[in-house]
């Protein structure tokens, strides 16, 4: 009888593993999309390029990104400050990279240049305790 | 001695390949022999005549059965997986749509540089350095045209008026908006498109 039992095991492994590789592979897809960190770079990349695009030569601004880096932190980036939020004067394009190997970028039209970008953690806002990126805006300085 | 060596081996490959058909798929024509048989039972076995082997000691019609649920396992399982992944993509893909935003600031901020200043659009640097607008930027997934008592005095970027038109009918059109303001007796009609998408880079 058990000998019958196991040869019934032997004749599915097969099938089990391949089922098991099928549930981790999905499994796998499904939560690296839950995480959101996608959608949440998509959204910050875009909302800060319109933000750009409103300001001008002299605005100091300051955005609520606490979000973003709770997502970030979920998908394990240790260094907010050079890697959550990038930007390339020289392209007018800003990033956003909210989990490891990827970020989302967005060119902003305004003929400004992004300096002295920073993230600032536990930073007050209505007496709630945000992370929070500033960026001063400044005519455009390359040659 | 033959008949007993195909014997064994037609047991050997029914019970690693279970119906006469698949064998044909799995192996390559061979010739039968003592020493082949060893290397089959070694799984070293490089194939051999199939019509000749002798198929007893297992059922034909069971095995069948048993190859043909194990299609369906796989059918069932691209079936799912396709079906998990494309509800996924569609419900977490979907990019944040800022095209309609992007159009009404560039258009604002069009409207309020020519309020304020005199611009010469017979030269295009003109227009870009007043307006504090980057040229690359908006020559790459921008669309701006303007008019001044119905005469075309500026044109840029991908897309046209017609695309704006029919901005609803296909997802892909850049997004418009339209102003107009009269200065010193002079109408201008503008038309801002967007068409800007996110990009994925690896970094």
């Amino acid at each position: 009888m058990n000998n019958k039992a196991s040869q019934t095991l032997k004749d599915n492994l097969v099938y089990l593993i391949l089922l098991l590789l099928f549930l981790l592979a999905d499994g796998y897809f499904v939560w690296s999309q839950f995480s959101g960190a996608s959608t949440w770079a998509d959204y910050h990349a875009k909302e800060t390029s319109r933000i750009i695009n409103l300001a001008s030569p002299g605005d100091n601004v300051t955005l609520d990104i606490h979000k973003a880096t709770v997502v970030a932190q979920k998908n394990g980036l240790k260094d907010f400050q050079k890697e959550i939020f990038q930007v390339d004067n020289q392209n007018n394009e800003l990033c956003f990279k909210l989990s490891l190997g990827r970020k989302t970028c967005y060119h902003f039209f305004n003929d400004v240049d992004i300096i002295n970008d920073h993230i600032e953690l536990a930073y007050t806002i209505n007496r709630e305790s945000k992370n929070v990126l500033r960026f001063n805006v400044v005519e455009v300085q390359r040659a | 001695m033959r008949k007993e060596n195909s014997k064994k081996l037609s047991v050997f490959w029914a019970q690693k390949f279970r119906t006469r058909r698949e064998i044909s798929v799995f192996a390559k024509p061979c010739k039968i022999s003592k020493r082949s048989l060893k290397e089959a039972k070694s799984r070293r076995f490089e194939g051999c005549e199939f019509r000749e082997l002798i198929y007893s000691n297992f059922s034909k019609k069971a095995q069948a059965g048993n190859i043909l649920m194990s299609f369906w396992f796989f059918f069932l399982l691209t079936i799912i997986s396709v079906s998990i992944s494309i509800g996924v993509i569609i419900y977490f893909g979907e990019e944040y749509d800022f095209r309609q935003v992007d159009a009404n600031t560039l258009n604002e901020k069009i409207l309020s540089c020519l309020e304020k200043n005199e611009i010469n659009f017979e030269e295009n640097e003109n227009f870009f350095e007043t307006c504090s607008l980057n040229e690359k930027v908006l020559n790459e997934s921008y669309f701006i045209f303007i008019k001044k008592n119905n005469d075309r005095i500026f044109e840029l970027g991908p897309g046209d008026t017609t695309r704006c038109a029919l901005a609803d009918k296909n997802i892909k059109f850049p997004r418009c908006t339209n102003s107009t303001i009269i200065k010193d007796e002079d109408k201008f009609f503008i038309q801002v498109g967007a068409s800007q998408q996110r990009r994925e880079k690896v970094g």
